[in-house]
C-alpha cells in the first residue's frame, strides 16, 4: 500500500495542484485513460464544491488522501474539510423529467461523482466533513 | 484553454483545445459573450477537447438556454468519449444537439 496526501487551502486556483496531485498518485497505478479522466473529474468536483461553500471568507484548508493498493489496482480516496457540514449523498440528482429550461444547473458534479466511484461514504467527526471514495479500476 | 473562434453569416464557430474546467469555462463564457446578441447558430467544436467538468457544461447549458430563447441553433461536434460519457451521465445527451466523434 501507497499513501498520498495532499494538504492545500480551499480554493479555486489550486485546482491545478489537484490535478497534478491526482495524475501523480495515479500514475502508481494502471488506470485506463477513461477512468483516470473519471476520476480527475470527480477530484475537481469534490474540491471545487469545497472551495465555493465550505468555508466563510477566512477559508480552510481541504486534505486529499490517497491509499494505492497496486496489486488491487484499487484507490481508496478521503477528502477532509473542517468547513460547514455538507453530505454529498443526501443531494437529489438532476430531476430528468424536466424542460431544458427549468433544469437546475448545480447538483451535476456530484451526481456526475457518485456515479463514477464504487463507494461512497460520509463522516462527520470533530467538526469534520470526512469523505471516503474507493475506486477499483479496470485491468 | 485555447479557443478560436470564426464568425460568419450570423454563425459563430468556436474550436477549443484543452480542458474545459472550473479554471478554463470563464473564457469560453467570454469568448460566447462577444458574440451571442448577434448570432442565430453557434458551433463548438470539441475535436482537441475531451474533458468537461460541471462548470464547463454550466456554460453549455446557460448559452444554450439564451440561445433558444431567441430561437437561434447551438450544436456540439466532434464530442469524444470522455465528454460522451460525461453529457450520458449527467443526463445531458438528449438536451444538445451533438455529432459523435
Amino acid at each position: 500500500m501507497i499513501e498520498k496526501i495532499l494538504e492545500i487551502a480551499a480554493q479555486k486556483e489550486n485546482l491545478n495542484k489537484v490535478f497534478a496531485f491526482v495524475t501523480e498518485s495515479l500514475s502508481l497505478l494502471s488506470c485506463p485513460q477513461k477512468e483516470f479522466m473519471q476520476i480527475k473529474m470527480v477530484l475537481e468536483e469534490l474540491f471545487i464544491n469545497i472551495a465555493s461553500y465550505a468555508y466563510g471568507e477566512n477559508g480552510g484548508n481541504v486534505a486529499i488522501n490517497f491509499l494505492l493498493y497496486p496489486e488491487e489496482n484499487k484507490a481508496c480516496i478521503t477528502i477532509t474539510d473542517s468547513g460547514i457540514p455538507f453530505n454529498p449523498l443526501e443531494q437529489d440528482g438532476p430531476d430528468t423529467s424536466l424542460a431544458v429550461e427549468d433544469k437546475p444547473i448545480g447538483g451535476l458534479g456530484i451526481f456526475y461523482s457518485r456515479q463514477k466511484v464504487d463507494d461512497m461514504s460520509y463522516t462527520y467527526r470533530d467538526g469534520k466533513n470526512i469523505l471516503n471514495m474507493t475506486k477499483v479500476f479496470s485491468r | 484553454m485555447e479557443l478560436t473562434s470564426t464568425v460568419s453569416d450570423g454563425k459563430q464557430t468556436i474550436a477549443l483545445s484543452g480542458e474545459l474546467n472550473t479554471l478554463t469555462s470563464p473564457e469560453l463564457s467570454a469568448v460566447i459573450g462577444t458574440q451571442i446578441d448577434k448570432i442565430t447558430a453557434l458551433v463548438l467544436d470539441f475535436t482537441d477537447c475531451d474533458y468537461v467538468s460541471s462548470a464547463g457544461i454550466r456554460v453549455l447549458l446557460s448559452t444554450f438556454k439564451t440561445l433558444k430563447q431567441k430561437k437561434a441553433s447551438m450544436k456540439l461536434i466532434n464530442v469524444g468519449e470522455n465528454f460522451k460519457d460525461v453529457l450520458e451521465s449527467t443526463c445531458l445527451d438528449s438536451v444538445f444537439d451533438i455529432e459523435w466523434k
